[in-house]
């Protein structure tokens, strides 16, 4: 019987919300990208072939840009795609270090996949194509190379060395035939074209010095690129030649051999739109008859950083493919115009911020209708009359005359009546800032950001809401600072973007909790010399005035220290604690402290014999992992507990033969961290969750400074069933919600998994003040049910990050996944309490009310006629 | 024969081993002693002045740790004056440790306390120093036992010359780990227990056959509620 109270209850928990087949993308939207394009395969016949930055495989509509299909191989360098050639309806692609694989072009299907034998080698790996299915793969090192040869299909290879003193420091572009390298004051060309490989050393034309970009543009032809300057040249057995020479900023090639035509491409600027002008150049020397053009592009996009011509010149337009120095790819026709847009840059994803939309005139209403509780009871009533007045107006101005759609403007965005819909402000590696539509996934603004990209590290970028929608007149404002660039926009709109080049190096920035008097909360900068600054400077008495509540902290991951300082009245920070974590070789792998937005709604947890156990919340309270290779056990993994304001290291642990990647989530009083156990090869997740006690030392603030004693910490392992790309926990407007924790795995799932599942309270043994509280019995191995899947059949790659939003409603959540595939939704934690059923049938309850309506004034005039008859009688 | 000299000569080599140990690391003492340094601040500048305060040996880390805090001498005027003014300003007094750990690297480590909460605890405090397994120093807290400040903190300092210091070492525990064979045994055991028959069902009998009762008595209520129609139907009409 308790067992089976125990399964009926731990059914309950793991049964969240499956949805209907039809519930499908009703609350969700899935974009999948591909990232930057590297290379680029174009036959008529076929679909356009794209090989990307991010080891993407793709196949692409010609005229709308949609994706045919997509094949997302391996992180990092083995999965770099090297080689991409076109073999009679075939697709041929060289990835990592000896992966060969044949895809059929028009359904990407893997056709065959060899693994070379190759030996492995520590300098660069080039791969050249000296026929149709005929590769040669050098391994560039000094002072010899090698090349190896070896035709698709089969793995036999003839191996060569070669003489490379100066394969050191050397940049190297591989074409077809011809491996370009510069180096120093020479340009040294290996061909593989004939039997035996030859290398040619020239010295360096000046337009192809150090600055300048080398890039291969199509058979033997090479281009070198640098301030507004564009050099073609052609490298083969013999030497280097100069074709052209001018005025350019990119160039493609198209045609057969013979026939080829270049078209250089230059960056121009009409107005605030930038635009490209084409010119071609005819390589057999006679003039050309292919068209030339000038073409805008939209204000959305940055300057143009390459082109791939898509037709033979015989046909009346051209179409060039250009990839945009933000990530956008283009597909133009010269003379006709942009056909279509594809924005890249949301593969690369480095900071998001969900804004709430502003309110309408009608919500403004109803909210001022309740705001002011103190006013008297007449006034009250006026203003509650004049209010509901205009709203019956305004309800009845709707019904007349229908207002349009006004989603995609802008400027007209507001917030829907349970603030589901909100602005996504995404900042992206490409150095371009974006506002994204929650409930569409429409781009609604974009502006690439001079001087943003590349970040100088990936969690450097830091992006804040400074004043939200809700304080008009004031707009909204969001600030964004990458090393020394400081960004300030409107994310709502995009507008207002003003960028400052600050005169500091920067080290750590976070917004006061405080706003001045025209509620925009500054943003604190703590530079590299210990000074803190404030943005806007005006706010800078606001935070002097506030200097003995201000504590920072930094983790320096060389030196593996962690170091808090207080500020002085002169905003100077005074180093105040200082930990060091860096022994037997450790390296801190994440820092994580809790939402800042997070509200905790029950201080503690009702026990079996009715007493509380008071949370320990603290809010300054940061988690630490690091790791360090251990002599006996492999690898151990430490977890520090930390105060960022004393520096008092609140709990610590070690385990043994676990490493990272670590993924962490941190929430109310409890945090949930995967470490990989390389004993097990499984990924384990270890829970912490900290208690004040049955009594509260302050029960109406919490200080750091004036801490209560030492937490109960309580701790458990589980064994997670699958590995972990990323982590995070729901949020909800109170916080009153249950929370579950969502995991992106690597097989493309998005999984939820309840919270109470994780509590390390759970009891070995059952008992009867355990199954009371609701606590399930520990089970090692947790439960991954299918149904738990929130993204159903939509899979998502390489998932960067996930984050978790409030709406208006406390039982919804909303989620936000990128990654190579953008991905929104609604979570229900504990089902849709606060709301009905989206099937709810609203019809049939207002006919069948009807009916009784009706039903009950036909009886009741039946039943006075018989009460009349009666009287009569 | 050969085996007992080899052994002979690794033990030799063992011990010199442990020799260029205790050499090369100037803090341990030949009983395995640690020994951390302990500067304080009553300089409100950024930089602060550090002077020596006292050192803590720490000894037997295996078994939990024990401690001794030796004070370097009592607070001079001078540095009495400078901690009134830190408390009179709200300052915060700063401490630094310094050790150098097992494999010869050089720790670091700093905590502060509120000046007026160690007024108020009569410059009452206790170190708690955190030691990984390896023996390196990684973190050090001040406590006091003053919870909040009231204001009369100067007061609290008259005729007080010297701090009042207990240490308290602490160790990084070893982390949680899924406990599997427990979790193993208790399935193994509930099922010999259920091939034995020992499971005991000790519930009641309603508890036991309520799937059986309630559908028998609302049986019996169905048909006892059709039988005698005239004595309902005489009450209905009332």
């Amino acid at each position: 019987m308790v067992v089976l109270k125990y399964l009926v209850c731990l059914y309950l928990m793991i049964q969240v919300q499956a949805l209907y087949e039809d519930q499908a993308g009703k609350f969700d939207w899935h974009q999948q990208l591909m990232g930057r394009p590297q290379l680029v395969l174009s036959s008529e016949s076929q679909p356009l072939v794209v090989a990307t930055e991010q080891n993407v495989l793709a196949a692409l509509n010609h005229q709308t840009g949609a994706l045919l299909w997509r094949r997302v191989l391996e992180r990092g360098a083995a999965g770099q795609l090297r080689l991409l050639l076109n073999s009679d309806g075939e697709v041929v692609t060289f990835s990592g270090p000896n992966l060969v694989r044949v895809w059929s072009a028009p359904t990407g299907q893997l056709v065959s996949e060899t693994a070379l034998d190759l030996p492995e080698t520590t300098g660069q790996t080039f791969v050249l194509s000296s026929g149709a299915r005929e590769l040669a793969v050098v391994h560039l090192s000094s002072p010899r190379s090698e090349l190896h040869r070896m035709s698709v299909g089969s793995d036999q290879h003839t191996t060569e060395s070669l003489d490379t003193p100066w394969a050191d420091g050397a940049s190297c572009v591989s074409g077809r035939e011809t491996l370009l390298c510069r180096h120093s004051s020479q340009l040294y060309v290996l061909s593989v074209g004939s039997a035996r490989s030859e290398i040619t050393a020239v010295p360096l034309p000046p337009a192809a010095a150090a600055p300048a970009q080398l890039r291969h543009l199509g058979s033997d032809l090479y281009s070198a690129t640098g301030a507004g300057r564009l050099t073609v040249l052609r490298a083969a057995a013999g030497g280097v030649t100069t074709v052209r020479e001018g005025a350019g900023d990119m160039a493609c090639l198209s045609g057969p051999d013979g026939r080829q035509t270049i078209y250089v491409g230059n960056n121009k600027q009409d107005k605030v739109v930038p635009a490209v002008q084409f010119e071609s150049v005819s390589l057999s020397g006679g003039p050309t008859s292919a068209p030339t053009g000038r073409l805008q592009l939209s204000t959305r996009h940055g300057p143009v950083d390459a082109c791939h011509v898509l037709t033979a010149p015989g046909s009346a337009a051209p179409r060039i493919l250009l990839v945009g120095s933000d990530d956008a790819v283009t597909m133009i026709q010269l003379g006709d115009g942009v056909l279509w847009t594809r924005e890249e840059s949301l593969a690369s994803i480095l900071a998001v911020e969900v804004v709430d939309l502003p309110m309408s005139a009608n919500q403004v209403s109803i909210e001022e209708e309740f705001g002011d509780q103190a006013a008297d009871p007449i006034s009250a009533l006026l203003l509650r009359m004049s209010s509901q007045w205009g709203q019956l107006a305004a309800l009845a101005a709707g019904v007349v005359r229908p207002t349009r759609d006004r989603a995609a403007d802008v400027n007209h965005l507001t917030r829907d009546s349970f603030n589901t819909h909100k602005m996504v402000v995404l900042v992206t590696a490409a150095g371009k800032v974006l506002g994204v539509h929650s409930e569409t996934g429409s781009v609604l603004w974009a502006v690439p950001v001079a001087g943003l990209s590349p970040p100088p590290a990936a969690d450097s970028v830091v992006l804040g809401l400074q004043r939200g929608t809700a304080h008009f007149p004031h707009p909204p404002v969001a600030v964004l600072l990458s090393g020394r660039l400081l960004v300030t926009f409107n994310p709502i709109t995009g507008g207002d973007l003003q960028a400052h080049q600050l005169p500091y190096e920067p080290t750590q920035a976070s917004l006061l909790p405080h706003a001045d008097n025209t509620h925009l909360k500054p943003l604190l900068i703590l530079d590299s010399a210990g000074a803190v600054h404030v943005w806007p400077e005006s706010a800078e008495s606001l935070a002097k005035s506030l200097h003995s509540k201000l504590f920072f902290y930094t983790v320096d991951v060389k030196s593996s220290t962690a170091q808090g300082s207080a500020v002085n009245q002169a905003l100077e920070t005074v180093p105040s604690w200082r930990l060091d974590l860096g022994s037997q070789g450790q390296t801190i792998r994440r820092v994580l402290a809790k939402s800042p937005h997070e509200r905790v709604h029950s201080q503690g947890r009702v026990l079996a014999d009715r007493s509380v156990l008071y949370k320990y919340s603290n809010p300054n309270l940061v988690l630490v992992l690091a790791d360090a290779p251990d002599p006996v056990h492999k690898h151990s993994t430490t977890a520090y507990l930390v105060d960022a304001v004393t520096g008092h290291l609140i709990y610590s642990h070690v385990q043994r033969r676990v490493r990272c990647p670590c993924h962490a989530v941190h929430s109310e009083n409890w945090l949930v961290y995967s470490v990989y156990n390389e004993k097990a090869r499984r990924t384990e997740l270890t829970s912490i969750e900290l208690f004040e006690g049955k009594v509260q030392a302050n029960a109406s603030a919490f200080s750091s400074l004036e801490a209560p004693p030492q937490p109960m910490v309580e701790k458990q392992t589980f064994i997670f069933p699958t590995q972990i790309e990323a982590m995070r926990e729901t949020i909800t407007e109170k916080g009153i919600t249950t929370k579950f924790i969502m995991f992106a795995l690597t097989s493309g799932s998005l999984v939820t998994l309840n919270r109470a599942l994780l509590d390390p309270r759970r009891p070995l043994t059952p008992g009867r003040a355990s199954m009371e509280e609701g606590l399930p019995p520990y089970t090692p191995e947790l439960p991954l049910p299918t149904v738990n899947v929130v993204n159903y059949n939509r899979t998502l790659q390489h998932v960067s990050g996930i984050v978790s939003s409030p709406s208006g409603l406390e039982s919804t959540c909303l989620v936000f996944v990128h990654g190579l595939d953008l991905y929104h939704t609604r979570v229900f934690p504990s089902n849709m309490f606060d709301q009905l059923k989206d099937d709810f049938d609203s019809t049939f309850i207002v006919l069948v009310l009807v009916g009784l309506i009706a039903a009950s004034a036909v009886t009741r005039r039946l039943s006075q006629r018989r009460a009349l008859q009666l009287a009569w009688k | 024969m050969t085996v007992d000299r080899i052994l002979n000569h690794s033990l030799v080599l063992l011990s010199q081993l442990l020799l260029l140990a205790t050499v090369c690391s100037g803090d341990y003492d030949s009983d395995g002693q640690l020994t951390v340094s302990v500067l304080h601040s009553l300089d409100p500048s950024p930089r602060g002045v550090f002077t020596p305060r006292g050192a803590i040996s720490v000894r037997s880390l295996r078994s939990g740790g024990s401690a001794t805090y030796q004070p370097t001498g009592a607070l001079s005027s001078a540095e009495l004056a400078q901690l009134k003014t830190l408390v009179e300003n709200d300052g915060i007094y700063r401490l630094k440790l310094t050790a150098q750990s097992l494999d010869g690297r050089k720790t670091e480590v700093a905590t502060f306390v509120k000046a007026c909460h160690l007024a108020e605890s009569g410059l009452r405090d206790t170190l708690l120093l955190t030691m990984d397994a390896a023996g390196s120093l990684v973190a050090a807290s001040q406590l006091t036992d003053a919870g909040r400040c009231h204001g009369d903190s100067l007061a609290a300092l008259d005729g007080l010359h010297g701090f009042n210091t207990d240490v308290t070492i602490r160790q990084t525990e070893p982390g949680p780990i899924p406990d599997t064979a427990s979790f193993i045994q208790k399935i193994e055991q509930e099922k010999l227990a259920k091939q034995r028959g020992e499971t005991k069902d000790n519930r009641s009998f309603i508890a036991k056959y309520w799937m059986y009762i309630v559908p028998a008595v609302l049986l019996l209520m169905v048909s006892g509620g059709s039988d005698p129609p005239q004595q309902g139907g005489g009450g209905g009409g009332r």
